[in-house]
């Protein structure tokens, strides 16, 4: 301990006014002169706080290699499958500290196009065609899963994703089907004739019908990247006019 | 199950390292929030529905979160932080699978942990992808992707190949059948059994006093757990009955039942022992198939898998303290019961503890690979002679544990130390450690042992006509005295004791642990505490030989770290400044320090973890490259500038190192958790 202190005084000296970082001869001499004296080994800097035996580990075994490359290909496989979903982190180069929960959900799921570098990434490049896909949500399309053993909330997630995202396209492209239909008198007799039809088939598909019908209203397009991407689409624009006009058309119909 | 705040931020890191960010947000809300349902987590997320769900999916797909949903009510969703810890160990699974069932078994079960829960049929189909891919020349990224082609290749059309490996898998319980009861959490299904049966039969019963209740309940609430248990097993051996016997005559090698179901096919010479297994699993597939077996659904069983990892954990601490040979003995003895334990706290109760797993010598001396040769690693008295003693004493140095050599070992222990460099990397403290181990060490050896001194010569059916065979056992009984006579107590006569084992390897990490931090002082001092439990500062000076200045200030150290701590015993009523009338007796709590070593240890792992990702961000423009879909499957040396390469290497160098150190780590925590 109390060699400990003298050191400590030895420092001291150091940190007086004037004292630069350069490396000083007479220090060192000093030093010298103490190790030979005491036959303890002191340099001019103080240890390592647990010690100079901070201790490499020993060199990993060919068993333990090989278990981590199978856990790193087992990563790899899963990253490049359809469940993972990418980091969409804001600053992660310098991390601010967390206190709360808002704190902890505002680092997340900022705008792509607000936070982008434009001088590394603003500028699309060939090579782009061949980055890895960049899914925020897993995709659960790809692959079969067994319903049974989900809780029955998550059933439609699981299965309908497809169904469900194909006809909010159409609805999106379309304008408002049911209005579309009003207007059209043809194609409203069809789906009347369609329906006549369910019902000659069995009651069941009628039921499934509405029941797909009263799905789709609680779907929430938040998340819908395409209905995003789709404002900038030359072709739908002048597909909506369209749209807006029939609408138009409809109303001084029913009025 | 309050979890401390390392073991959440670990987990949380282990799930978005290795499923993504949009998981592991759901993940840390559930882990922080208990139990909720949809709205719930979208609310603390800041996460939109359809984010939720598809997360969730995954999650539940994986097997990291349980749900409940109940009659009424909305479903809630819990997660299951074991499932998420088991991640970081999958790596060893994986390894553990290929040494034994070799690539194609490694590549199923990679497969099973990539899917989550499978259906076998579906599995089959993923297989069959995968090889039209690896014949297109794609290796999947594999490194060992020559091994791999020229394993599917020899196997490429015989899926009844699959479904043997997968009966082998599943008899080991490596992988189990999933039913609808896993994705509970299993306290929540006993709390349902105790409310139920409260409510129902003893509500109603004529039983009185509280305490006669309790243990009723009790009783009743085990019974019906171990008859849910039950159901689920006689479902698995239903299934897998006919198979069973298949695997085992074929072990056996000598069925002719094997041989007739292989006549019914082209069996051409060179895949000769690989279609026996085939044909006779063709046999049993369509047994399979009448069962809607291909509908079965499987996944990989964790808490078998720890009880795989802690097996090759006892073989390492054997061979650490009693050489090579009894090592790979105690090996396979631990290969014959593995089958019988299903999880690693098997055994704790008393009914399990009367019917524990059993093996008899004849049988591991019958399965013992004739390459090792079992007359080394035994001396001519075992346990015996304070000479010998003396010359043990020359190697105690090097271990960092208090190993004591058995005097037999001597013969076999030449080449023993070759994998086992020294941990204390100062001389200096090998010298006091010896010291420390001459006076302190051998005081138990002079006790007698707590358990009678076992010999296995009631078990032991004597072979008449087979001499070398006869030898050979008795030279495997040797080994087993060895292991059974053993401090650790590594064997029981009819049993092994495992629970206790890993007791005495904890102490044995504590120890390790201590002396890196506190010196031989420190170490000595914590030996002396365990041993004699609570000591006052006068009674610890005399028994340890040291000056009462060292040893205060040794215990306020390891005080203020947490690793021994001081109870005070007031003589009077009055405790007041006046210290002469309290007395303080400084004590040494193994579980308490267990807690504590398993603590930092999480932290100490999600530290590497967010070190890794330092990594990867600093060599980010490599990887980008590298992870490029175009040339993400070609050997990086091909299109990568010296520069790109050097850093490239670098970084996997760094990646390894860390995750090799995780790895370690995670050995640590299997020790003081899940073992």
């Amino acid at each position: 301990m109390s060699f400990r202190g003298g050191r400590g005084g030895f420092g001291g000296r150091g940190g007086l006014k004037g004292a630069t970082w350069e490396q000083d001869e007479g220090l060192e001499a000093e030093a010298r002169k103490i190790r030979q004296n005491k036959g303890v080994k002191i340099g001019l800097f103080p240890e390592h706080p647990t010690g100079a035996n901070v201790k490499k580990p020993k060199p990993l075994t060919a068993r333990e290699k090989c278990q981590i490359r199978h856990l790193k290909a087992l990563q790899e496989q899963i990253h490049r499958g359809p469940l993972y979903s990418q980091p969409t982190k804001r600053n992660v180069e310098n991390p601010i500290k967390i206190f709360g929960e808002d704190q902890f959900n505002a680092q997340y799921g900022s705008d792509k196009k607000a936070t982008m570098d434009p001088f590394t990434e603003g500028v699309e490049t060939y090579s782009d065609r061949y980055a890895p896909p960049k899914n925020l949500v897993p995709k659960l399309s790809g692959r079969p899963f067994n319903n049974r053993l989900f809780p029955e909330e998550l059933w439609s997630t699981l299965n309908g994703e497809e169904e469900n995202a194909k006809r909010q396209k159409t609805l999106i492209l379309n304008g408002s089907r049911t209005r579309q239909k009003l207007k059209d008198p043809a194609s409203k007799k069809a789906d009347m004739l369609a329906r006549i039809d369910a019902i000659a088939a069995g009651d069941e598909d009628l039921e499934e019908l509405d029941e797909e019908e009263q799905e789709e209203e609680p779907m929430d397009d938040d998340f819908d990247d395409d209905e995003l991407g789709d404002d900038y689409n030359a072709e739908q624009y002048f597909d909506n006019g369209d749209d807006n006009d029939d609408v138009d058309a409809g109303g001084e119909d029913d009025y | 199950m309050s979890r401390s705040q390392n073991a959440v931020e670990l987990c949380a890191l282990l799930v978005d390292e290795t499923y993504g960010e949009l998981t592991s947000r759901i993940f840390t809300i559930l882990l922080r929030r208990g139990k909720l349902p949809i709205p719930e987590i979208s609310r603390h997320t800041r996460l939109g529905p359809k984010a939720t769900r598809n997360g969730l999916a995954v999650l539940i797909q994986q097997n990291l979160v349980y749900y409940h949903a109940g009659k009424k009510g909305p479903t809630l969703y819990e997660v299951n932080d074991g499932a998420a810890y088991a991640l970081a160990r999958s790596g060893k699974v994986i390894e553990f699978v290929e040494s034994r069932y070799g690539a194609f078994a490694r590549d199923v079960v990679q497969n099973l942990l990539l899917f989550g829960h499978t259906k076998v049929s579906d599995l089959a189909e993923a297989y069959a992808s995968q090889q039209k891919q690896a014949a297109n020349g794609k290796s999947n990224g594999h490194p060992v992707a020559n091994g791999v082609n020229g394993h599917t290749n020899g196997n490429i059309g015989s899926g009844g190949h699959m479904d043997g490996l997968l009966v082998e898998l599943l008899e080991l319980g490596l992988i189990e059948p999933v039913v609808q009861r896993m994705f509970r959490n299993p306290a929540d299904i006993k709390d349902e059994l105790e409310a139920d049966i409260t409510a129902n039969e003893i509500a109603g019963g004529s039983i009185k006093g509280s305490s006669k209740k309790k243990e009723q309940l009790q009783g009743i609430v085990d019974e019906r757990l171990k008859r849910i248990e039950m159901e689920d097993c006689e479902w698995r051996s239903k299934v897998l009955k006919r198979p069973v016997n298949g695997v085992l005559t074929n072990g056996v090698n000598g069925s002719n039942k094997k041989r007739r179901l292989s006549h019914g096919g082209s069996v051409n010479g060179d895949h000769n022992y690989e279609d026996d297994g085939t044909r006779l699993d063709v046999g049993y597939l369509s047994f399979l198939k009448q069962n809607e077996s291909p509908n079965l659904v499987i996944r990989i069983n964790h808490e078998k898998c720890a009880v795989l990892l802690r097996n090759s954990q006892l073989v390492e601490a054997v061979k650490n303290r009693l050489g090579d040979t009894t090592s790979q003995i105690y090996a396979e003895l631990l290969k014959h019961l593995e089958k019988k334990i299903p999880k690693c706290a098997y055994g704790m109760t008393e009914d399990e503890y009367q019917d524990r797993p059993t093996v008899s010598t004849r049988d591991v001396a019958s399965s013992l690979s004739k390459s090792v040769n079992v007359s080394l690693g035994i001396g001519k008295t075992i346990g015996e002679g304070p000479k010998s003693e003396e010359v043990a004493g020359a190697k105690l140095g090097s271990p960092p544990v208090n190993r004591k050599r058995k005097a037999g070992d001597l013969e076999g222990s030449g080449n023993e130390d070759e994998g086992d460099p020294p941990i204390n990397g100062n001389g200096n403290s090998h010298e006091v450690d010896q010291d420390v181990d001459d006076v302190f060490a051998d005081a138990p050896a002079v006790k007698p042992p707590k358990r009678p001194k076992v010999t296995f010569q009631d078990k032991l059916p004597e072979p008449e006509g087979l001499h070398s065979r006869e030898d050979r056992i008795y030279h495997i009984k040797e080994h087993m005295a060895l292991l059974a006579d053993d401090q650790y107590g590594f064997l029981k006569k009819e049993a092994d004791g495992q629970a206790r084992v890993i007791q005495k390897i904890r102490e044995a990490e504590i120890d390790k642990l201590v002396l890196e931090m506190f010196g031989p002082a420190g170490h000595r001092l914590v030996r002396m505490l365990r041993q004699l439990g609570k000591l006052d500062e006068k009674q610890l000076k005399d028994t340890t030989l040291m000056k009462q200045k060292d040893i205060r200030t040794k215990l306020a150290e390891m005080q203020l770290s947490g690793w021994v701590d001081i109870q005070e015993v007031p003589k009077d009523s009055s405790r007041g400044a006046n210290n002469n009338r309290v007395i303080f007796l400084w004590f040494f709590d193994n579980e308490r320090c267990s807690l504590l070593v398993l603590d930092q240890t999480y932290k100490s792992m999600s530290r590497l973890l967010h070190r890794l990702n330092v990594e990867r961000r600093r060599a980010k423009s490599v990887l980008e490259l590298t992870h490029r879909s175009d040339i993400r499957d070609k050997p990086p040396e091909e299109y990568l500038s010296p520069t790109q390469l050097n850093e490239l290497h670098a970084f996997q160098d760094r990646e390894e190192m860390l995750l090799g150190q995780l790895g370690r780590l995670d050995e640590i925590v299997g020790i003081f958790k899940d073992y």
